[in-house]
């Protein structure tokens, strides 16, 4: 299944190379973290992930054509 | 005169000692150069509180400080900015507090407060408009910050905002707080001990007026897009959830988070300090700074011994510092000590590393139970964290030595308790245990306050480009040390930038809305630069030995491996510490001892500053 992957402003520049918006292909029992290995981000940079309008975790199952949007770790106000 | 748009367009001036009041216009010059809040807070002391000047003598200046956004309505125009010369280090220090008071300042008419001298008696602050008097209040001295507020809103009216300190700012505590809304705090720095020394107990202020904005149409245009962004961003409502909370469990998993006095940084115990129990176990309801749609402020109620409380927190700073570095066992006992701290007003972040340093001591059998009066100072005890906290305040007992912040206590205690005496510069280390990720250890090692998180944090960075990397680090803290305060000076609140994505493109199109000036965001970079640099003079004024050996970190983190958790093993080495230094110094155009060159403070228009330093024989 197609999944897109969308990385916040801060995220892109915390890690050169990171795109904004990337369309993943994973398979069907897929969970945010596979999308997110799939993009490259690793483990500890991301905090807050939604899917659609949904906040969600590591462990949430995805459907074909979700959106997951990805914000960075809370950075200390 | 020419409309000074985003600003009140004076200055007010507060004799304590007489009483006596004085508006002055606001600068051209001092806009110009120094934009706002912590700008103005860093020109004035740098320029009025002479080298020796005693930071709890009459002598200091405390300088109460808007920005150009503050008040504004555009997202959380909130935060005022207090500095002066800090008791905690004993060089220049700010804090700034979110909530309304800043925007009230600039409606009474007044963009700055400096606060000079010392009042006879206890006394506080009247601000109505041009109407300014030094009230006595000596039946409020000794009444808690909390307390204090609820009383003068009775009083005044619940339309005037106030600021007020607490029993350790009274006793000058060095990391006394001052306390505003409830639950808001500018802790860092001793700004409360300060206030103290003035016998300031409060400042209540309350506007009518406007502030005058160069390009309306542009402002309501560039505001309305940003409140537009972040309603519609999905990771909003987390924050209204959780607040800072929630960020305690993300810090634990990657190995940040502060343990039993930063011995360890995982806490097998985080899970019950999450931002999620937080929500369920003892939350009432949310709180927002001015026009701020976050909504972080999170009221809870917490009880201990039979004592019920009403508390604005903890967010993840008390969470970290008093909780897991404490050892406490649930949010709610970090609740109560929150509590207690605010009431006192005590800054948690220092307050939790002075308790934990003590229990440390304590464990170690450095100190014993003659030295605590009898107190069994063990890491989870929230007895010995209330007790202890009630001493510090009173300055009495154990709390004297540690009144004076851990740097001190340790000298004191000797034991070799230097090596895990967590502070820099003499302010304790806030919130992010930093052995596996070295720029966050240099961004505290440099943060020109002493070791707070707020001015550079680049964890991310750590994580994002190898945690073991030092090479090319430096670079990303100083960036950060020019774009992070420059919030500070505009008056305006990070979190919407830097936690919810908000371009700073905004930012950039919001100053000439609001000022009407033309500076570029490389401008205003440049302007932070110029702060950061005058900051950095002050310190070597002040102090023929200032420079590289106020910029070490604690021995700790660089003689003890990580003991267990996801970064078992982990430290960063002597010789990191030197590389990371070294490039820093470089990059910022410092010699190797981290003083100034005359070069780089003409190249930021500070050539009267060189040559003052350059006539005290102080830079090359």
């Amino acid at each position: 299944m197609k999944v897109t992957v969308e990385m916040s402003k801060v995220l892109v520049s915390v890690r050169p190379g990171l795109a904004e918006m990337t369309e993943v292909e994973l398979p069907e029992d897929a969970t945010v973290g596979d999308a997110l290995a799939a993009v490259g981000l690793p483990q500890g940079l991301w905090g807050i992930v939604v899917i659609g309008d949904r906040v969600g975790s590591a462990s949430t199952r995805l459907f074909p054509g979700d959106r997951v949007t990805v914000f960075p770790p809370v950075s200390g106000g | 005169m020419r409309t000074m748009h985003g600003y009140a367009g004076s200055i007010l001036r507060v004799d304590l000692s007489t009483g006596v009041a004085s508006a002055q216009p606001l600068a051209e010059d001092l806009v110009n150069a120094y934009i706002g809040g912590r700008g103005f807070g860093a020109y004035l002391v740098y320029r009025e509180v002479p080298p020796g000047t005693d930071p709890l003598g009459p002598g200091n200046k405390l300088v109460v400080a808007a920005g150009p956004f503050s008040g504004v309505f555009l997202p959380s125009g909130s935060k005022t900015s207090f500095s002066a010369k800090s008791p905690a280090t004993g060089l220049y220090g700010d804090s700034n507090i979110g909530g309304h008071l800043a925007g009230e300042l600039k409606y009474a008419g007044y963009d700055a407060v400096v606060l000079e001298g010392r009042a006879p008696v206890p006394s506080y602050l009247f601000i109505e408009d041009d109407k300014v008097e030094v009230r006595p209040c000596e039946k409020l001295w000794g009444i808690g910050a909390i307390k204090t507020e609820k009383a003068l809103k009775d009083e005044l009216g619940d339309e005037f905002q106030i600021a007020t300190i607490g029993p350790a700012g009274e006793n000058m505590v060095v990391f006394a707080c001052v306390n505003h809304d409830i639950g808001r705090q500018a802790g860092r720095c001793g700004m409360g001990a300060v206030m103290g020394s003035k016998n300031l107990k409060a400042i209540a202020v309350r506007g009518t007026k406007g502030v005058p904005v160069a390009d309306m149409s542009a402002l309501r245009k560039v505001a309305g897009e940003m409140f537009s962004a972040l309603a519609a961003n999905p990771a909003l409502k987390v924050w209204q959830d959780q607040g800072l909370a929630q960020v305690t469990t993300w810090s634990n998993s990657i190995g940040a988070l502060p343990t039993r006095n930063f011995r360890q940084n995982f806490y097998e115990n985080a899970d019950a300090l999450s931002g999620e129990r937080m929500r369920s176990d003892i939350h009432v309801r949310d709180k927002a700074c001015f026009a701020c749609p976050m909504a972080t402020g999170k009221y809870c109620k917490a009880s201990h011994r039979g004592e019920s409380v009403f508390l604005e927190g903890p967010e993840y700073e008390t969470t970290a510092l008093i909780g897991s570095n404490c050892g406490l066992g649930s949010i709610e006992e970090v609740a109560y000590a929150n509590y207690m701290c605010d009431e006192l007003g005590l800054d948690t972040i220092s307050a939790g590393n002075a308790v934990a340093f003590t229990m440390e001591c304590f464990e170690r059998g450095i100190i014993t139970k003659e030295d605590t009066g009898g107190i069994e100072a063990r890491f989870g005890s929230l007895d010995a964290f209330v007790e202890i906290a009630k001493l510090i305040a009173a300055r009495q007992g154990i709390g004297a030595p540690l009144s004076r912040g851990v740097r001190a206590a340790a000298a004191a205690w000797g034991g070799g308790s230097e090596d895990f005496a967590i502070q820099v510069k003499g302010l304790e280390w806030s919130g992010y245990e930093s052995r596996g990720a070295p720029s966050m250890m240099l961004a505290y090692m440099t943060c020109d306050i002493g070791a707070h998180h707020n001015r550079a944090w680049s964890v991310t960075h750590d994580i994002a480009v190898g945690r073991n990397v030092i090479e090319g680090k430096a670079a990303k803290v100083v960036e950060l040390q020019h774009v992070r305060p420059l919030f500070d000076c505009l008056g305006v609140c990070r979190l919407q930038w830097v936690e919810l994505g908000l371009p700073l493109e905004y930012y950039a199109r919001l100053y000439p809305a609001v000022t009407g000036r033309d500076d570029t965001w490389e401008d205003l970079l440049l302007k932070s630069e110029r702060i950061w640099n005058l900051v950095r003079a002050f310190g070597v004024r002040e102090r023929a030995d200032f420079g590289r050996a106020d910029d070490q970190p604690p021995r700790r983190f660089y003689t003890e491996p990580v003991p267990d958790g996801p970064l078992a093993g982990s430290r960063v080495t002597r010789e990191d510490i030197d590389r990371l230094l070294d490039e820093y110094y470089d990059l910022r155009g410092w010699d190797r001892d981290g003083r100034p060159t005359v070069k780089t403070l003409e190249r930021l228009g500070l050539a009267d500053v060189a040559a003052e330093l350059l006539a005290m024989g102080r830079i090359s």
